[in-house]
């Protein structure tokens, strides 16, 4: 309020202040209309239209900027969107499908049969529930893993290194500061494009060793990943609309009111740097 | 399982589980158990807490998710009336976290969901004898959390001592070998692997592999 105040002072001032002027400059363009040369009325029209093309251009930039500005928060929303039914998903297969196939392998299970196909069959069947809910298991991992909600983003990211080392049989090392933490929604953006580079990883750059460093100080936390695989040209066009995952990267790197540097060339492999604050920042409150 | 030979002392169970398909599964599989009584079923951890004060149960298999009251909360509650009380946790697959919170609130072991009934049943005898119970589908992140978990009940009033062939061993069952992989690699008959793995068992009071690696790890056998 009190800055407000002082505004309308300042500009009362000025507009004021500015009363001959305006008036001088009326003057002055009517005054010499009187003797009319062709120049005049032409740059007048001139000018005139040049404002209006200023203008104009000045509302186009504004209007670009308002446009990318809504279609980031399009983005944003969408991401907030897709983790919320995610969530809820896979809390649903975990908390509800889970129990319910278990409990009917157990009833299966105390069936008692004289009839030895019977018995092979209830044994098939106890293997496809067992089956079912190993993939069920899968499919509510992938969804949201558990574990980073319980234990938080370096657990969750130990565990899944070390199932895709095993799965892959790519060798991942990762170091981090121990002190790390972070709200539940900013760790699982983290989570998100840490998982978005391994995927990319494993399925392009078919490398051998991935780097994953996870450090901090007192302002910033800094995300470091560089693997040792093709590498691919950033420039190439080819590349570009592929997929969603590096737009999205990009996406939640901004949530994350981070930046973010993609580095690669082909056979150089590729080293991605995110930097983001380590306090949540009021950047994103709507406006 | 011949159960017939040695007649068993009978054993009091109460089941705790928000989910009524489960619970009933669960109350088929123990029906068909001579030694075993189904005493009565809570749907959450406050219903179980009253059951158990009513009825004082051998043994408790509980959820360790559930509305109201977890499983968690319940133990600890129950362990303070009555401590001799035996609980199994029960969980879906990778809960792992909330499984060494379970055991670190004093229960005895602890199962998948998905265990068969066999395993069940195996649990239920071996806490009630005073043993404790890790499920056989156990990961080794989980075993590694529980290693370095402040569940730690094993008397270790005797160092145990082992051959260096045992050692050997061991750190292949930690490496999830079977005991044929692991009679190749070291030139030994799968018989021989499998009467190591007998001892080695005795000596760490375990159960099955679960039992073996996580006292593996605790001891520093493997890391
Ligand atoms: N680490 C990498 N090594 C080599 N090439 C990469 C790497 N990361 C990305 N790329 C290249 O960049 C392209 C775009 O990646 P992006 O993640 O956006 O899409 P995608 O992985 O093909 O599909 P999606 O992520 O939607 O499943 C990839 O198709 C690949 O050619
Ligand atoms: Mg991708």
């Amino acid at each position: 309020m009190l800055l407000y105040d002082k505004y309308l002072r300042s500009t009362k001032n000025l507009y004021s202040g500015n009363d001959d002027l305006f008036a001088s400059v009326y003057c002055s363009n009517v005054l010499p209309s009187a003797e009319k040369s062709p120049i005049e009325p032409l740059l007048i029209a001139a000018s005139v239209l040049g404002i209006i093309l200023l203008y104009f251009i000045a509302s186009l930039i504004r209007h670009q900027r308002r446009n990318v500005k809504l279609n980031q928060e399009k983005i944003e929303a969408e991401i907030i969107t897709l983790e919320n039914e995610r969530r809820r998903i896979a809390a649903d297969l975990h908390d509800e499908v889970g129990p319910m196939l278990s409990g009917i392998k157990l009833m299966i299970s105390s069936l008692e049969v004289e009839n030895d196909s019977d018995r092979d069959r209830i044994i098939k069947v106890k293997e496809y529930i067992d089956d079912s809910i190993k993939r069920m298991r899968e499919i509510s991992n992938n969804l949201l893993p558990a574990v980073l909600e319980k234990r938080g983003i370096l657990e969750a990211l130990q565990q899944l290194f070390v199932e895709y080392q095993k799965i892959h049989g790519i060798m991942i090392q990762f170091s981090y500061d121990e002190n790390i933490s972070l709200s539940s929604q900013r760790q699982l953006h983290l989570y998100r494009i840490i998982q978005e580079i391994l995927h990319n990883t494993i399925k392009h750059a078919h490398a051998k060793i991935l780097r994953v460093e996870l450090l901090m100080n007192n302002k910033n936390i800094s995300l470091y990943t560089e693997d040792n695989g093709g590498g691919f040209d950033k420039l190439d066009r080819s590349n570009k609309g592929k997929g969603l995952g590096m737009r999205n990267l990009h996406s939640r790197a901004e949530l994350l009111s981070g930046n973010l540097y993609i580095e690669s060339a082909p056979s150089k492999g590729t080293r991605i740097t995110l930097n983001f604050p380590n306090h949540e920042q009021d950047s994103h409150t709507k406006s | 399982m011949n159960r017939i030979a040695t007649p068993k002392a009978d054993i009091r169970v109460i089941i705790a589980d928000d989910h009524a398909i489960f619970r009933d599964g669960l109350k088929q599989a123990l029906a068909s158990e001579e030694n075993i009584f189904l005493l009565g079923e809570a749907a959450d951890g406050k219903e179980l807490i009253q059951l158990a004060i009513e009825s004082n149960p051998d043994v408790i298999l509980t959820d360790i998710r559930m509305p109201v009251m977890d499983g968690i909360s319940a133990t600890k509650k129950i362990l303070e009336t009555s401590p001799g009380v035996s609980i199994v946790g029960l969980s879906m697959f990778d809960d792992e976290a909330h499984i060494v919170d379970m055991l670190e609130a004093g229960a005895r072991g602890y199962l998948l969901k998905n265990a068969d009934k066999s395993e069940i049943i195996d649990a239920i005898n071996s806490v009630f004898h005073g043993e404790l119970y890790y499920c056989k589908h156990t990961s080794f992140t989980l075993a590694k959390m529980i290693s370095s978990s402040k569940f730690n009940p094993h008397k270790r009033k005797d160092k145990i001592e082992f051959t260096e062939r045992e050692i050997e061993i061991v750190q292949l069952i930690c490496e999830q070998l079977t005991n044929k992989e692991i009679a190749e690699k070291l030139y030994l008959s799968t018989r021989t692997v499998e009467g190591h793995r007998l001892k080695i068992q005795e000596k760490m009071h375990a159960k099955n592999t679960a039992g073996i690696v996580i006292c593996a790890l605790r001891l520093g056998l493997y890391n």
